[in-house]
């Protein structure tokens, strides 16, 4: 189905190229695995197939891709669709339409097709992904996993024999990923060939028939995707987990000092108008020093409670104490530091350096101040820089240095990790732990169970608006086994009975 | 407010009658009105205004209606009241801007309001497709209302990110320091919308939106016997109105 | 019906094993290329933008060039899969192939008003597919019929159906030659029954024998069948035996091909899952291959092609006018073929193609233009699978120097045995026959070759001289597709992203003064919303600057305003201004420069004030002084701001620039 032959592509400007001399051979009907570090040449692999890289991004390649038998060089990217179809990684920016039925049908228009056949393949395609409930909902009014399925609704229903995914669960909480995985089994079984380029590996343990790992631009292994199974290759490239559920490391345990209280919340409840409460009744105690984990489905209210604590909301009941001071909504404006998922939308100046000189008249902070600050975080030689050129991690670092330099007690990470590899994670973990070790409490809010075992202290589950559940470091295990259902006993349960059943 | 707008324009209503017209139909009914509101005379107006009252009855915008009748009534009062008794300065014809600020004002606003009430994007860019304009125009569009709701969010994201940090954060600062806003706001949401345009032209090109060739709707626009019946009644009240105003002084 | 059928006399009894051959020759290539797809080396061309106006010319005002031409009519269904194939093909029925068959007769009646095809000339017609022989007699009847019409071919003309054994029965037979179908061409692969069963074919040997028999009783003049070597597990000896029923059969035409085990076929599979025994080694395939040249031109054959063999009856007119640069106009779904420079594709499938057929269309999809460099390989790549090469026949125009492009390859091959010279041109030596296929594909691969020599030709694409064809100078390439105007995915992305920002801005704009309280001051509301609206106008048509951006962005922002407000007086206003504001632009020096731009989005702001306010004439507001005022101070103060906008929009562009957005 897809054969790369010495493929080496260099991006417009760059010396060093981007991938060199890859190979691949992917028999159809496969689902195949690519991973690999940040940067290492994923995504560009896929645009590379698709023909973004040479034709949209401008880059030059040399090697052959051929798909279905047919080479991809020489075609126009139209006729590569017809080929190829990718679903890419941000649900908001792959939209053209408003409702989930004009989207799906707006690539079938523009293939030419009769309308009898574009009504089969839409009625198909939204059986294939099971939203037919969704097919008169406005785009707008979706969930990102929803989004996401219609996405690749829209793929599915042009019918091309392969099909990219370019980080799709990127964006999704854990529910979301449970659906996609059945989706993808699904497709699986019509005879599609997948490609899908992820950091987050868990979810493909039965499904992926191939892996592919990109290290640097070249192929470090193609096989069996059992070999990720062993923690010395995973260590060895830099790949999050596969299998087993993430160990809970030791950190700073705040419960063995007594701490003080930074933050007190008592029955606070709110949300975007004064009938509709997203918030009910929270009650918290947060220390210095601490690392908590903010975690639940999407719509358990995580966001809305940051948005309370942080002053951008204001509330209908309840107080919110910092430092033994009751503030009030205004009040707490600027006192919390949040750090967004997107940091491209808390980035203002035209340098790194100037950004951290951004102040607030009634706290201006120093030249030096800001170089210190930049030392700490490993941008100094980024100074001058504009800081939407900067990678996801580097922008990420100076929206906390950005965050951290008005010295807030407080800070709140709302999915720090999405798209991140697993060498990045641990580098945002030891911050979050030198935080910490500052006295900083640090509120994490996540799906990153990885990132959670890493380096938090304490997780706060929450559903319909109140926090359910406060877990200790000991019950980290039971929570994380749960969420990613890799309960060993239940595996092995299944596994007896399809034996069973198969004699 | 915007967001809601643009859902609207998305969104089907199966019990909307008139969303059965096709566009070109409204459109064109739009243009007749309004030529008509310009060139007509006092009692063309009154009848267009008791028509389009009707049509406001048919489409749920009584509220509309009435609201803008009875402030353009107002407003013309407070006019008269201030130009021919304190300013001593009587206006040339009273009735006349009468007839024009309440009759031909409110057909003119309710009438485009049924037109953008009633018509929805998907609706509009297949009856531009059926008047073969260009792909030019009608991708652009397409883009251009999808991305309104986006890019408001994109802003609201923005200000709340610019209150965390406390960059012009309260009102006054809007009035001292308006150069903030366009330093951080607008360079910002500028920069995020132009990559965005290129993430889209991406996604575009993957889909196959370049393929030359025949392009096929999914519901085209086409002229049914609604429309014709539309026009048909448009085209009577245009000669009776018509014949009115000749015979009547 | 005996096997012996009308045989001629041949000669002594010599059977192919004598043919054996002992020694082993050197092996002058790596690697053995099977078919003719591998020698496309000079069809790698990126596509130049007026193929689409070329093909519509031609077929306006007919073809200046005198190649010579032939046809080609695809049916893509056929009754079984055979394990080898990857051909476009689906499996169908009879019924499926004479429905498909009315879309091929409604794009014929195209074709019939084409100035090109009035021109006339065909001398070939080929059916191909699939299984061209699974349409009912009826339709077969119909299509033949309709496409001589059309085509206007005369009685001596070759018309070849490709057939199974199968599907060819007496009463079909008598239906084609009634037609005018001159010659078949069997599918037969191997006379081995066992054999055939594997490859999916269904006829037994006897069969064969029987069904050759009928057709020659019911007139079909040319009788070609196709022979496969290198099968599964094939030893010489079993090869031999092929070829002696073929030869004892006097079929007109024998065409030989080694299996190839196509990517995604089921022959691949099984081959793979060791279901299916492994082909041949190169040796054995070798040996096969020159015992049959030997063999069958010891029984009276002559080597046509590389791969095809006649007596005197069958003139394979379709290949060999192809192979000698001739056009062949390609007829039905996902059916290729040549125009000129032109190299065509259809519709690649059914539904593509039917779609294009309703609408009073051809079934042509696309095309590629080929440069005179790309031409000459064809032409050469043409006359090496006729077994010669030469050098002043070639290319015939004086544009190229020849010699000098091939003379490195000739004298490599002229060393290594595969070429021998012979009076003014060359010709392939018996082995040369064999490498045919990697012989043509070398030269093929010099158009994509970076090597000093190519570089002293200069770049062919341009090359413009007296004898090149009109239409080569006539639409040099403008890279621009039509129906966009010269703008791409990109550029619209960025308008229509922009549009929506200008709504939000002026939006933002407006709530803000609302906020401040500043709204109700006469002026600062438009100047605000001016300038705000300038401002992104400006970074806009900064990053797009082409001509008509300006009046794109005013089309779709007065669409945009249509649809949420129904203002069709400022819809107008916006068009208007947009267009007025372009054309200025234009005029004085180009909205890629500054000047220009901030003028055009002044009148443009200027237009869009003043048809808005024209609701206050139509309203007879106007009578009140004041409002004349405020509306005059409206559009000065609107022009104010749009100015201003502009330069802040300089401003912002500059310093988004670091950003690396406004690449």
């Amino acid at each position: 189905m897809l054969k790369i032959h010495d493929l080496t592509f260099t991006y417009p400007g760059q010396k060093i190229p981007a991938l060199s001399s890859v190979n691949a051979d992917i028999t159809p009907g496969k689902l195949v695995l690519v991973t690999g570090p940040s940067g290492s040449g994923k995504s560009t692999l896929l645009h590379c197939i698709n023909g973004l890289a040479t034709q949209h991004y401008g880059g030059s390649a040399e090697g052959e891709i051929s798909v279905a038998g047919r080479e991809i060089a020489g075609k126009s990217l139209w006729q590569i669709s017809e080929l190829v179809g990718t679903v890419f990684q941000n649900p908001n920016t792959q939209f053209f339409q408003l409702t989930v039925e004009d989207e799906i049908v707006f690539g079938l228009e523009h293939a030419g097709l009769d309308r009898a056949t574009i009504e089969r393949q839409l009625i198909r395609a939204l059986q294939d992904v099971e939203i037919e409930h969704l097919r008169h909902r406005d785009l707008f009014t979706l969930s990102s996993g929803e989004k996401q399925k219609v996405a690749l609704a829209s793929i599915l229903a042009m019918d091309q024999p392969l099909i990219l995914l370019d980080e799709p669960t990127a964006n999704l909480d854990i529910a979301a990923i449970h659906e996609l995985k059945e989706i993808f089994k699904k497709i699986k079984k019509q005879g599609r060939t997948i490609l899908v380029s992820e950091h987050r590996l868990w979810y493909l343990r039965e499904l992926a028939d191939q892996l592919i790992v990109i290290k640097d631009g070249q192929i470090a292994y193609d096989g069996q995707p059992n070999i990720l199974k062993s923690t010395e290759f995973r260590d060895a490239i830099g790949l999050r987990i596969w299998e087993q559920s993430p160990q809970t490391k030791m950190t700073i345990s705040c419960l063995k000092k007594h701490q003080e209280t930074i933050l007190k919340v008592s029955g606070l409840t709110g949300g975007p108008s004064r009938k509709k409460h997203i918030v009910n009744n929270i009650d918290l105690t947060l220390e210095t020093g601490c690392c908590v984990a903010l975690m639940g489905h999407n719509g358990a209210g995580k966001t809305m409670l940051s948005r309370l604590l942080t002053g951008l909301q204001k509330e209908q009941q309840g107080s919110i104490t910092i430092n033994g001071q009751a503030l009030k909504t205004r009040q707490r404006i600027g006192k919390l530091a949040c750090v967004t998922q997107q940091a491209d939308q808390q980035l203002f100046s035209d340098t790194v350096l100037d950004e951290l000189l951004i102040h607030p008249d009634d706290a201006p902070a120093t030249r030096q101040q800001a170089e210190q600050m930049l030392k700490q975080y490993d941008l100094s030689q980024l100074a001058g820089r504009h800081p939407q050129t900067l990678s996801g991690g580097e922008k990420q670092r100076l929206a906390i240095a950005a965050a951290m330099i008005a010295n807030p007690g407080i800070i709140i990470l709302d999915e720090p990790t999405s798209g991140m590899d697993r060498r990045r994670m641990e580098l945002l973990a030891e911050q979050i732990v030198t935080l910490c070790r500052q006295k900083v409490l640090v509120i994490l809010i996540t799906h990153d169970v990885e990132l959670v075992a890493s380096c938090a202290d304490q997780i706060l589950w929450m559903e319909n608006g109140t926090v359910t559940e406060t877990i200790n470091r000991n019950g980290f295990e039971v929570l994380l086994n749960d969420l990613m259902k890799m309960n060993s006993t239940n595996e092995r349960h299944e596994h007896e009975i399809s034996n069973c059943l198969l004699k | 407010m915007i967001r809601g707008y643009i859902q609207r324009l998305g969104q089907r209503n199966p019990n909307c009658p008139f969303e059965r017209l096709d566009p070109r139909c409204k459109l064109l009914m739009l243009l007749i009105v309004t030529a008509m509101v310009i060139v007509g005379d006092g009692v063309a107006c009154a009848g267009l205004f008791v028509a389009v009252g009707l049509l406001a009855c048919f489409s749920r915008l009584v509220k509309l209606f009435f609201i803008t009748s009875i402030f353009s009534i107002i407003l013309w009062c407070v006019f008269f009241v201030i130009f021919n008794t304190v300013l001593k300065r009587p206006l040339d014809d009273p009735r006349a801007m009468f007839f024009g600020m309440v009759f031909r004002g409110t057909t003119l606003t309710i009438t485009g309001v049924w037109f953008a009430m009633t018509t929805k994007l998907r609706d509009m860019t297949a009856a531009l497709e059926a008047w073969k304009i260009p792909a030019v125009i009608i991708l652009p569009l397409t883009i251009a209302v999808r991305f309104i709701p986006t890019l408001l969010h994109e802003s609201l994201v923005i200000r709340d990110s610019m209150r965390l940090r406390r960059i012009a954060y309260r009102r006054l600062d809007l009035l001292r320091k308006p150069h903030l806003i366009g330093h951080s706001y607008l360079a910002l949401v500028t920069i995020r919308s132009l990559k965005m345009a290129d993430e889209l032209a991406a996604v575009a090109e993957t889909r196959g939106l370049a393929r030359p060739g025949i392009k096929n709707t999914y519901r085209p626009a086409c002229f049914k016997k609604c429309d014709y019946y539309a026009l048909g009644l448009l085209t009577s009240l245009t000669i009776v109105l018509t014949t009115l105003s000749i015979v009547l002084p | 019906m005996s096997l012996k059928t009308n045989t001629e006399p041949s000669g002594t009894q010599h059977k192919p094993n004598n043919y054996l051959i002992a020694r082993r020759p050197a092996q002058p290539f790596p690697s053995r290329l099977r078919s003719h797809m591998d020698t496309y080396g000079w069809s790698r061309v990126s596509p130049v933008g007026n193929e689409k106006e070329y093909w519509d010319d031609i077929h306006r005002n007919g073809s200046a060039e005198k190649n010579r031409r032939t046809a080609y009519i695809h049916i893509p269904f056929c009754g079984t899969l055979c394990t080898f194939c990857n051909f476009q093909r689906k499996p169908g029925t009879a019924a499926m192939a004479a429905d498909y068959a009315q879309w091929v007769l409604k794009e014929l009646k195209w074709y019939a008003q084409s100035a090109y095809v009035a021109q006339g000339g065909f001398e070939a017609l080929y059916f191909g597919g699939g299984t061209p022989s699974l349409l009912p007699s009826e339709a077969m009847v119909e299509l033949v019929t309709a496409a001589r019409q059309t085509l206007g071919l005369a009685d001596t003309a070759e018309i070849t159906v490709e057939s199974t054994i199968h599907d060819l029965n007496e009463e079909k037979l008598q239906a084609m030659v009634q037609a005018g179908v001159t010659r078949i061409s069997l599918g037969v692969q191997t006379f081995d029954t066992t054999m055939r069963r594997q490859l999916g074919r269904i006829s037994s040997k006897s069969t064969i024998a029987g069904t050759i028999a009928a057709a020659r009783q019911a007139g079909i003049q040319t009788i070609s069948a196709d022979i496969l070597y290198r099968l599964p597990g094939q030893t010489v000896e079993a090869f031999a035996d092929d070829l002696a029923c073929a030869v004892e059969l006097n079929l007109d035409g024998v065409s030989m091909y080694p299996l190839i085990a196509m990517p995604g076929t089921p022959l691949e599979k099984g081959l793979e899952r060791q279901s299916i025994a492994a082909l041949p080694d190169l040796q054995i395939e070798m040996n096969q291959c020159r015992m049959a040249h030997q063999y069958l031109a010891d029984s009276g054959y002559r080597q046509d092609t590389c791969t095809h063999f006649v007596k005197s009856k069958d003139k394979n007119l379709y290949a060999n006018i192809r192979l000698d640069d001739g056009d062949c106009l390609p007829i039905g779904c996902s059916a290729g073929g040549y125009l000129g420079p032109l190299v065509l594709m259809n519709a690649m499938n059914r539904q593509m193609y039917q779609g294009q057929i309703s609408a009073d269309k051809p079934g042509y999809m696309g095309s590629l233009m080929l440069p005179a460099k790309s031409r000459l390989l064809r032409s050469v790549t043409g006359q090496l699978q006729r077994g010669f090469l030469n050098p002043k026949t070639v290319w015939q125009d004086g544009s190229i120097d020849v010699e000098s492009i091939i003379a490195d390859k000739l004298k490599s091959f002229q060393e290594k045995g595969l070429l021998a010279p012979s009076d003014d041109h060359y010709k392939l030596a018996r082995e040369g026959w064999c490498w045919s296929y990697n012989i043509a594909a070398d030269f093929a691969n010099i158009a994509s070759q970076k090597d000093a020599g190519a570089d002293m030709m200069g770049d062919f694409s341009g090359a413009v001289k007296p004898q090149t064809h009109p239409h080569a100078v006539k639409y040099a390439s403008r890279g621009k597709r039509s129906g966009m105007y010269g703008f791409t995915i990109k550029d619209l992305s960025v308008l229509g992203v922009m549009c929506a920002l200008v709504v939000v801005v002026q939006f933002v704009a407006a709530m803000l003064l609302h906020l401040v309280g500043v709204a109700v001051i006469p002026g600062v509301m438009q100047f605000v919303m001016a300038f705000a609206s300038c401002i992104v106008m400006f970074v806009a048509l900064r990053k797009v600057p082409k001509a008509g951006a300006l009046s794109i962005m005013s089309a779709v922002y007065s669409m945009v305003t249509m649809l949420m407000s129904g203002s069709i007086l400022m819809g107008f206003g916006l068009v208007i201004g947009g267009v007025l504001g372009d054309v200025t632009a234009k005029q004085i020096g180009g909205i890629h420069k500054t000047a220009p731009l901030i003028i055009a989005l002044m009148i443009y702001r200027v237009s869009q004030t003043t048809f808005s306010k024209l609701y206050a004439f139509i309203t007879d507001m106007t009578q009140v002084q004041l409002v004349w005022y405020l509306i005059v101070l409206s559009i000065i103060m609107s022009a104010i701001g749009a100015v201003a906008g502009g330069f802040a929009g300089m401003k912002l562009s500059r310093k988004i620039t670091k950003a690396g957005v406004m690449a």
